[in-house]
């Protein structure tokens, strides 16, 4: 597979703060990658580097195979969509969209085509000559998109341009945006914070944490096996359980937890249960790990309910489907709870 | 105490009564103000402007003659034609300048913005004849810049022509306006969100066509204003051609300021007045209407 950004290495130091810490990645052609993280985690500073608006301090970036080390960012084959969407508001949204084709001086004939495609691909035909306040949040994005695909860019940086939407907007302009990167095939980074949204579109995901990359995968892979304890913890709804591990068990508060053996383990761990991979009945069978316990807090929330149980001296975080003809249990129900090992994700305490 | 407070709440309870009542409260004295000093003393010398003016005694009268003495006397028309050119000047030259002021302090100046302003408006503090009396020692034939040019050996005689023209009123008004006008403009490039030119550089402009498409078009409000700041009221000038001009450089508010003192022609004066007013009123109502009031209103 052909690669298409490259980052090798690569460290951002504004002063005293390490912003980028070595950080290392390949995005092939065509692919939908996203930087997850908290904020101030450096997904935003590694983004401005692709883009040209900050230099790394070490390391190098490769665009469609070429060093981007003294490129400034109006020679770059990538366009951004800020986060803030910057659009120009004394133009309209045709004015907006054809401002890179008007710098490159294109034929006004051609810059009427590419614009009418551009809009046509982001479904915003008929606005052309609207004023960039006289459209909704939703169209803005669109348009915000369209500026940038219009140059035809090898690359597309989006810096959370989705932040200011409301939910359901929000879905579905994640729908669109995976429609759009279909129909035009184009290189995608999309910096996030929000774990649903990047496994929602992505092909591959970087999670990010004080400047480092704490682990690429797939969706499935990031979520069903974390690497590290901060992806552990940063994606999905985990209950995490400290305890001592020895030969397939982990005893912590006096229970003891079935577990894959592994080796290579301290006998410090922690553990940790996704909330949904726990199942809670009144009766339960073929578990690895059944406890006996009483329902301390409900949380309804109409497609699920999020049960929480006190467990020795813990509490347990339980997500269930309602599903048809589901017992909904009510606080002080006796309960058993209950998960297989292949559920526990086990690492050693740093 | 209570009458006190009772004296104190008479007036708001009444205010409160309605938002007519207090509206027409708030509007009042400025309104007054206009009827009394602006509309009064313009509406008075409009009729005046088509009387007669014999002796000392002006006759009312229905006459255009005092308009039509403007077109047809090569005097009037002549210098009210060279004050549009010397405003045009002054306007080009004060606005270009402070542009750069106001751009250098816009994006070039991150710490002490407030204070370098305030260094900025330094030359208001002084009077300003003091400055038009500053570029007499200057510009003069034994000012400083004859005899540092002298000095130099680049000239041998005092050069006589640069105080006493147009070129000294020119110099001399660019001088006062400038720093004016920087404080509009500035208002107008610091509202630029400056993501709105790594914007334009992601999409393919350099520095200087960002710049062009960007900066120079979102900042077209306040150098619109700064424009109407300077081109009205350098048109009817008269203070600085009187003191710097020089017979070449007398402009249009001498003439009027002649005929209504030691010419004594009140009628033709006025008509003067009004050609000017009209003028520049159109003038500024063609910029408002091409920028927007609202945009004008927003950058000041």
């Amino acid at each position: 597979m052909e690669t298409d950004v490259e980052l090798r290495d690569v460290t951002k130091k504004f002063e005293t703060v390490t912003a980028v810490d070595d950080v290392s990645f390949e995005v092939r052609k065509g692919e939908f990658f996203s930087l997850l993280g908290p904020s101030g985690c450096g997904k935003t500073t590694t983004l401005r580097m692709i883009a040209g608006f900050e230099e790394p301090t070490v390391g190098e970036i490769y665009v469609a195979g070429q060093p981007m080390r003294g490129v400034p960012a109006f020679k770059r084959p990538t366009n951004l969509v800020f986060q803030s969407l910057a659009l120009f508001p004394h133009l309209d949204v045709f004015g907006n969209i054809a401002f890179a084709l008007r710098i490159k001086k294109l034929p006004e004939a051609e810059i009427r085509k590419r614009v009418g495609d551009t809009l046509a691909v982001v479904e915003l035909v008929g606005l052309e000559r609207r004023k960039i306040r006289q459209l909704s949040g939703g169209q803005q994005q669109r348009v915000a998109i369209a500026r940038a695909l219009v140059n035809e860019p090898k690359v597309l940086l989006l810096d959370e341009p989705l932040g200011p939407l409301d939910l359901k907007l929000r879905i579905e302009m994640q729908k669109q945006l995976k429609r759009i990167q279909h129909e035009v095939k184009t290189t995608f980074i999309y910096v996030t914070h929000d774990q649903n949204e990047a496994m929602m579109m992505s092909d591959t995901i970087a999670v990010m944490n004080y400047g480092r990359i704490e682990q690429i995968g797939t969706p499935e892979e990031i979520y069903e096996n974390p690497l590290t304890s901060f992806v552990a913890r940063f994606v999905g709804q985990s209950n995490m359980i400290e305890g001592e591990y020895s030969d397939g068990f982990v005893v912590a508060q006096g229970l003891n937890i079935m577990v894959p053996v592994q080796q290579q383990l301290k006998s410090e761990v922690t553990l940790f249960v996704k909330s949904e991979k726990i199942a809670i009945a009144r009766r339960l069978e073929q578990l690895d790990n059944i406890f006996e316990t009483e329902v301390n807090e409900v949380r309804y929330n109409g497609p699920y309910t999020e049960y929480r149980v006190v467990l020795n001296r813990f509490f347990l975080n339980i997500v269930t489907p309602n599903l048809k003809g589901k017992e909904i249990f009510k606080v002080s129900d006796k309960v058993l709870v209950g998960w297989n090992k292949e559920d526990c994700i086990v690492m050693s305490k740093d | 105490m209570r009458t006190l407070s009772k004296l104190l709440d008479l007036p708001l309870n009444q205010l409160r009564k309605s938002k007519k009542s207090r509206t027409q409260f708030s509007v009042g004295p400025s309104l007054f103000w206009y009827a009394f000093f602006f509309v009064i003393p313009t509406g008075y010398m409009f009729i005046i402007s088509f009387w007669r003016q014999s002796g000392i005694r002006l006759i009312p009268d229905l006459t255009l003659g005092n308009y039509f003495e403007f077109f047809v006397n090569p005097v009037y028309y002549g210098v009210f034609l060279k004050s549009l050119l010397i405003a045009v000047s002054v306007t080009l030259l004060s606005v270009g300048f402070g542009y750069a002021v106001a751009y250098y302090m816009a994006t070039r100046i991150k710490k002490y913005k407030i204070p370098t302003l305030l260094l900025l408006l330094g030359p208001f503090w002084a009077n300003y004849l003091l400055i038009i009396f500053a570029w007499k020692a200057i510009l003069g034939k034994t000012g400083i810049l004859n005899s540092f040019l002298q000095y130099l050996g680049l000239i041998e005689e005092p050069v006589g022509s640069l105080l006493y023209s147009p070129l000294a009123v020119v110099i001399t008004l660019v001088h006062i306006w400038t720093p004016f006008l920087v404080l509009p403009m500035f208002t107008s490039l610091e509202k630029i969100d400056q993501t709105l030119l790594e914007a334009a550089e992601d999409l393919g402009a350099n520095k200087r066509q960002a710049f062009a498409r960007v900066t120079l078009p979102l900042s077209m409000p306040g150098i619109m204003v700064a424009v109407l700041f300077v081109f009205i009221p350098t048109v009817g000038e008269f203070i600085t051609p009187l003191l710097v001009g020089g017979p070449a450089g007398q402009m249009y508010g001498n003439l009027i300021q002649v005929l209504f003192h030691r010419g004594f022609d009140w009628p033709l004066g006025s008509a003067l007045t009004f050609i000017m007013f009209m003028v520049t009123v159109a003038a500024a109502s063609i910029l408002i209407l091409k920028i927007g009031l609202q945009k004008v209103i927003e950058s000041l």
